[in-house]
C-alpha cells in the first residue's frame, strides 16, 4: 500500500471570524467547530482555547490528542468508524496540520490524569508542549454516566480533528512523504537480501478509560491481525485510553506512530518493513495467553526475522510484553520491546510487574515514578481541582507556593512506550 | 569561589615507593603534597580544586590490616576535612582496587563526604562498591591513566560542585543499580530501530534495561511415592546446636554446618538455636522447629506418609550471603544427600 | 465456568452476586490481592491479571480478580498451587509496595468513579469467562 503524506506546517492559530488556513496560519471561528461538537446531545457545552509553546499555560486534565487530518486521494476518509465509513484505509493521499493538535480536556472521572504544560520543566518531558493546541473542554449534560462521557467526549474530538482537518483540502503541501510497503511475494521479490521486519503494537483494551479502537472496533474483541502501517496514518486506530498519562497512547501517537516513521526511514535499505500486526492487552489471563500465541503464530508465518513490540500503560500489560516477546522469540523472530519502568520514586524497585530472560533488547522510556516540581503557571485550561486525587500525585502536590510535585507519570507522554520521546534511564 | 579541597588516596606502586615487595608499607599522610597521578588531578583541576593531602598506603598492609587501616585513613579525612576524596585510578590491580573501593565507601557512609574512585569494570572491588561510591569506568592498565585522569577530572568537578549526576550512562561511572532518568539524543524509537538492526545482523547491543537476573531452578519431578522417600531438612534460617558449634556467621556466611537429628523428635531451647542476625532471633530460639520443622516431620513418619527423615540436616545463615556463597553450599549439600541416598528435599527459609 | 469473583467493591458485588459466586473482601486493595494470594497457595488459578487496570494501586480503593478453585489430586489431596498464579500475584504485590502511601479516598463521587472503572474492567473479564 502506499500513502502519500502532505505535510502543511502550522505557524500560528488564531481565533477569527472566518475559519480557514493562510500562509500557514490557523484561523479558527469556535462558531463553526461548536456546532460539530453540540451535534452530541450528551455534551452541554464546549469552550474553545489556544495554547502555544512557551506560554505560561497548563492543560489539565487532557484525555485525548488528535492531529487534524483530512484524506484528499484514495479510498475512506480519516478515523474511519468514527467520522467515516470503515472502507480501508491507508493508501492515496491525506493531508495533516503539522505543529498543531486537538487536545480535549476536561474531568471525566475525578481521577482524570494528564498535565501539558507549555513552558518549564514539565514542558521539556510532554511532546505536547512543542505543538500549538486547540484545546476543547466538554461540559457533560447533567447526571450523563462516566461511560457515556467518555464516548462523547472521545468522538467529538475526532469530529473537530476532522473538520479541522477538512480546511487543508485544495491547498498545496508545504512537505510530502511517501510511505510504501508492498505485499509478501513482491516483498521479497524486491529486498530478497534484506531482513524482514515487523511491527508488533499492543493496544491498551481493558474496559472504561483503559480501551483502544480500529475501525470503530473495541480492540479488546479482535484477535491479533495484520496491517498495512499507513492505514494508522489515516487514523484506523484511535484512543479512548484515559488513564496513565504518561505511557497512554493519545490519537496523535497513533496517527505519527514513531515506530512506523522510523522503520519506514529504514524500509529498503537495512530492512523490509512489512506489516503493523496490532493486538490487545485484555485483563482475562486466557485472552492474554490467546493474543500472544496469535501474535507469534502470526510473526511466523509472515517470515519475519525481526520486530518490535510497544506496549501501552502502566502492570499487566508488562506480562502481555513479555509474553508476546518470549513467544516470539521462540518461533526464532528477534524481538527489541519497548517499554517504561516503575522503579520507585528512588530508582531502586524492580522496574516492570513481569520479566523474562529473552527480553534482551529493552528500550526505555525512562522512570515513570521520578519526581518533578511544576512551576506555577499563569494560566490553566481545563481544572487543578483534582490534581491532588491522580496518579503520581498526593495530598501535598499542590503546594502552597502554587508549584506541583509530582511523579512524571501525570504528564501527557512523558514515558511514552512507543518511544516518542527521548526520555530514558539507566 | 574557594578551591574545592581534594584528598588523594593512592597505593605504594603509584607513590613511586616500590612494586609487591613493598605492598606492605603501613597507611602514610603527606599533608600539602601531591603525589604520582596526584599531580595529573591537579592540572585538571586548574583553579577550581586542589589536592591537599595524599595518602599513601601499600596494597597488601590496607587488605591485612583492613579495620585498622580504615580507622586511621578515616581519621586522618576526618581532621582534613576535604570536600571530594578520591582513590586511585585502580584499573585492573585487585587488591588496589578493593582498597579503593572499601576506602571510598567508608568516606562517604561513615564521613559523609563525597567520594569517588576508578578501576576497570572487571576489578573485583567494582562489583564489591560501585553501589556505595562513584567508580569510574577506566582502561584495565596504567596505559589508561591519561584517559582515565580526565574522565575523573570532570566528573570530580561536577560532583564537588554539587551539579546534578546523570545517568550512568551519560557521567560515565559504574551503575549503581538505581536507574536514573536522562534524555538521550534519538528517540526511543529510533534507538529500538537501530537496536534491532544491530541484533538482526548479530552485532553487539546494549539493553538499556537488563532483565533482573533469575537464577530460575526447573522443579524436579513430583515425589510419587511418599510413603517410602527419605525426606531431608536444609534450611538458610541458621538453626544449629546450642552454642553454634561450627561458628557460622549471623551474616554473610562463610560456611554451611551438617548436624544429625538422629532420634531427636523435637527441637527445644536446650539444644538447639539459631545463628541467624537478620531476623528476630526470639520464637527460633523458643523452639527452632519453628524454623526446621522436624517435629511434624516426625509426626509425618508416624503417619508412614514419609517413608523417614534424613538422619542429618544442612544449616547456613541466609543474612547477606553471597550468592556465589549461597550456590556453592547448595551444590556441596546436594552431592552429600545424594550420596545418602535422601530422595527429597524441603528446604526452609526465614 | 466454574469460577468466583473476590472483590471489595460493593458496585461488584451489586451486579454480579445474583448471577454469580462472588466473595466479598470487606477491605483494602491490597487486602484483596493478600486473599488471593492465600487461596492460590491454597490451590484456586488466576483467571484474571491481579494488576488489570492502569489506575496506578496507590489510587484506586478497589479491585475485583477472578479465580478457580483448582482441581483436587487423585489422591484427595488439595490442588497444588498454580505456579503461573503464584508468580503473577507476587508481582502483583511487589508492585503495590513500591508507590507511596496515599491517603485514603474518601469523597463518594471520586470513590463512584472508582467504583464504576474497577467494574467496567471487572466486567470486560466476566464477558471473557462467560463465553
Amino acid at each position: 500500500m502506499r500513502l502519500e503524506l502532505g505535510k502543511i506546517n502550522i505557524t500560528d492559530i488564531q481565533f477569527a471570524k472566518e475559519s480557514k488556513i493562510d500562509k500557514g496560519v490557523l484561523y479558527i471561528n469556535p462558531d463553526d467547530l461548536k456546532p460539530v461538537v453540540l451535534e452530541d446531545e450528551k455534551i452541554k457545552d464546549v469552550v474553545f482555547d489556544i495554547a502555544k509553546p512557551g506560554e505560561s499555560v497548563r492543560i489539565t486534565p487532557v484525555k485525548d490528542v488528535i492531529e487534524p487530518r483530512v484524506k484528499v486521494e484514495g479510498k475512506g476518509g480519516v478515523f474511519p468508524g468514527w467520522t467515516s465509513k470503515v472502507d480501508t484505509v491507508g493508501s492515496g493521499k491525506t493531508m495533516a496540520l503539522k505543529g498543531m493538535a486537538i487536545v480535549t480536556a476536561g474531568k471525566i472521572v475525578g481521577f482524570q490524569e494528564g498535565i501539558i504544560d507549555m513552558c518549564g520543566v514539565g514542558a521539556q518531558y510532554t511532546p505536547f508542549s512543542k505543538t500549538l493546541n486547540l484545546c476543547m473542554v466538554c461540559e457533560p449534560v447533567e447526571g450523563l454516566k462516566q461511560h457515556d462521557y467518555e464516548a462523547a467526549v472521545r468522538k467529538a474530538g475526532f469530529r473537530v480533528a476532522a473538520k479541522v482537518g477538512e480546511l487543508a483540502k485544495g491547498l498545496e503541501a508545504d512537505e510530502t512523504c511517501v510511505y510504501e510497503t508492498q505485499g509478501i511475494k513482491e516483498g521479497i521479490e524486491k529486498y530478497p537480501d534484506l531482513p524482514r521486519v515487523g511491527y508488533v503494537s499492543m493496544l491498551q483494551t481493558q474496559g472504561l478509560l483503559h480501551d483502544t479502537y480500529v475501525y470503530g472496533v473495541d480492540a479488546k474483541k479482535i484477535i491479533p491481525t495484520i496491517m498495512s502501517p499507513t492505514e494508522a496514518m489515516d487514523g484506523a486506530i484511535v484512543s479512548g485510553n484515559c488513564v496513565s498519562a504518561c505511557d497512554k497512547n493519545p490519537t496523535y501517537i497513533h496517527q505519527n506512530n514513531p515506530v512506523i516513521e522510523d522503520l519506514f526511514a529504514q524500509h529498503g535499505k537495512t530492512l523490509n518493513f512489512v506489516c503493523q500486526i496490532i493486538t490487545n492487552e485484555n485483563v482475562y489471563l486466557a485472552d492474554k495467553e490467546r493474543s500472544s500465541n496469535m501474535t507469534a503464530k502470526l510473526c511466523r508465518m509472515l517470515d519475519l526475522d525481526g520486530v518490535i513490540v510497544t506496549q501501552e500503560g502502566f502492570g499487566n500489560p508488562d506480562t502481555d510484553l513479555i509474553m508476546n516477546c518470549k513467544k516470539i522469540e521462540a518461533e526464532g523472530v528477534k524481538t527489541v520491546i519497548v517499554t517504561d519502568e516503575y522503579a520507585g520514586r528512588d530508582g531502586k524497585s524492580q522496574s516492570l510487574a513481569d520479566a523474562d530472560a529473552a527480553a534482551d533488547a529493552v528500550v526505555t522510556g525512562g522512570n515513570a515514578n521520578e519526581v518533578v516540581v511544576l512551576p506555577k503557571l499563569d494560566k490553566v485550561i481545563g481544572t487543578l481541582d483534582y490534581v491532588n486525587k491522580i496518579a503520581g500525585a498526593s495530598e501535598d502536590t499542590l503546594r502552597p507556593d502554587g508549584t506541583l510535585e509530582v511523579e512524571l507519570q501525570v504528564i501527557t507522554g512523558a514515558t511514552n512506550e512507543m518511544g516518542f520521546g527521548v526520555l530514558s534511564a539507566r | 569561589m574557594a578551591k574545592i579541597k581534594v584528598v588523594h588516596y593512592i597505593n605504594q606502586f603509584f607513590a613511586g615507593i616500590g612494586g609487591e615487595e613493598k605492598a606492605d608499607t603501613p597507611a602514610e599522610l603527606h599533608k600539602g603534597e601531591v603525589i604520582g597521578p596526584g599531580m595529573a588531578f591537579n592540572t585538571g583541576f586548574g583553579d577550581e580544586a586542589e589536592i591537599i593531602a595524599t595518602i599513601v598506603c601499600g596494597d597488601s598492609y590496607f587488605n591485612e590490616n583492613i579495620d585498622a587501616a580504615k580507622a586511621e585513613i578515616l581519621g586522618w579525612v576526618k581532621d582534613l576535612a576535604p570536600d571530594l576524596f578520591i582513590a586511585g585510578p585502580a584499573f585492573n590491580a585487585g587488591r588496589y582496587g578493593v582498597a579503593c573501593g572499601t576506602i571510598a565507601a567508608a568516606v562517604h557512609e561513615e564521613l559523609g563526604i563525597k567520594s569517588m574512585t576508578g578501576m576497570y569494570v572487571e576489578n573485583p572491588g567494582a562489583d564489591m562498591y560501585k553501589d556505595k561510591t562513584y567508580i569510574l569506568e577506566t582502561k584495565d592498565s596504567a596505559a589508561g591513566m591519561r584517559a582515565a585522569v580526565k574522565k575523573m577530572t570532570a566528573f570530580a568537578l561536577k560532583y564537588a560542585k554539587g551539579e546534578k549526576i546523570g545517568a550512568s550512562c551519560e557521567d560515565g561511572y559504574m551503575n549503581q543499580g538505581v536507574r536514573v532518568n536522562f534524555f538521550e539524543k534519538e528517540r526511543g524509537s529510533k534507538r529500538a530501530v537501530d537496536m534491532l538492526i544491530a541484533k538482526l545482523n548479530d552485532k553487539p547491543f546494549t539493553t538499556e534495561y537488563p532483565m533482573p537476573d533469575f537464577d530460575r531452578v526447573e522443579p524436579n519431578p513430583a515425589v510419587k511415592d511418599m510413603a517410602h522417600a527419605t525426606i531431608a531438612l536444609v534450611t538458610s534460617g541458621g538453626i544449629v546446636p546450642k552454642g553454634n558449634p561450627d561458628h557460622i556467621e549471623s551474616s554473610s556466611a562463610s560456611k554451611f554446618g551438617e548436624y544429625s537429628i538422629a532420634g531427636v523428635m523435637d527441637l527445644d531451647d536446650a539444644t538447639f538455636e539459631t545463628a541467624h542476625g537478620g531476623y528476630d532471633p526470639v520464637y527460633a530460639n523458643e523452639d527452632a522447629d519453628r524454623v526446621l520443622p522436624v517435629d511434624v516431620l516426625r509426626d509425618l513418619e508416624k503417619e508412614g506418609v514419609i517413608g523417614k527423615l534424613h538422619e542429618k540436616y544442612y544449616a547456613t545463615v541466609g543474612n547477606g550471603t553471597a550468592v556465589a556463597s549461597a550456590k556453592k553450599y547448595g551444590a556441596e549439600i546436594g552431592k552429600r544427600l545424594v550420596a545418602d541416598g535422601v530422595d527429597a528435599v524441603i528446604l526452609t527459609s526465614t | 465456568m466454574n469460577y468466583y469473583i473476590l472483590t471489595n467493591n460493593s458496585q461488584a458485588k451489586e451486579e454480579f452476586e445474583q448471577t454469580h459466586n462472588v466473595r466479598f473482601v470487606d477491605g483494602k486493595l491490597i487486602d484483596v490481592l493478600i486473599t488471593a494470594r492465600d487461596l492460590i497457595n491454597n490451590g484456586a488459578v488466576l483467571l484474571s491479571h491481579p494488576l488489570y487496570g492502569s489506575v496506578k494501586p496507590n489510587e484506586t480503593p478497589y479491585r475485583s480478580i477472578l479465580l478457580r478453585e483448582g482441581k483436587p489430586q487423585a489422591d484427595g489431596l488439595p490442588a497444588p498451587a498454580d505456579p503461573e498464579s503464584v508468580r503473577l500475584i507476587g508481582n502483583a504485590i511487589s508492585a503495590f509496595e513500591k508507590f507511596i502511601d496515599k491517603k485514603e479516598v474518601t469523597d463518594p463521587r471520586l470513590l463512584d468513579d472508582f467504583q464504576v472503572v474497577d467494574l467496567s474492567l471487572l466486567r470486560s473479564a466476566v464477558e471473557s469467562a462467560d463465553l
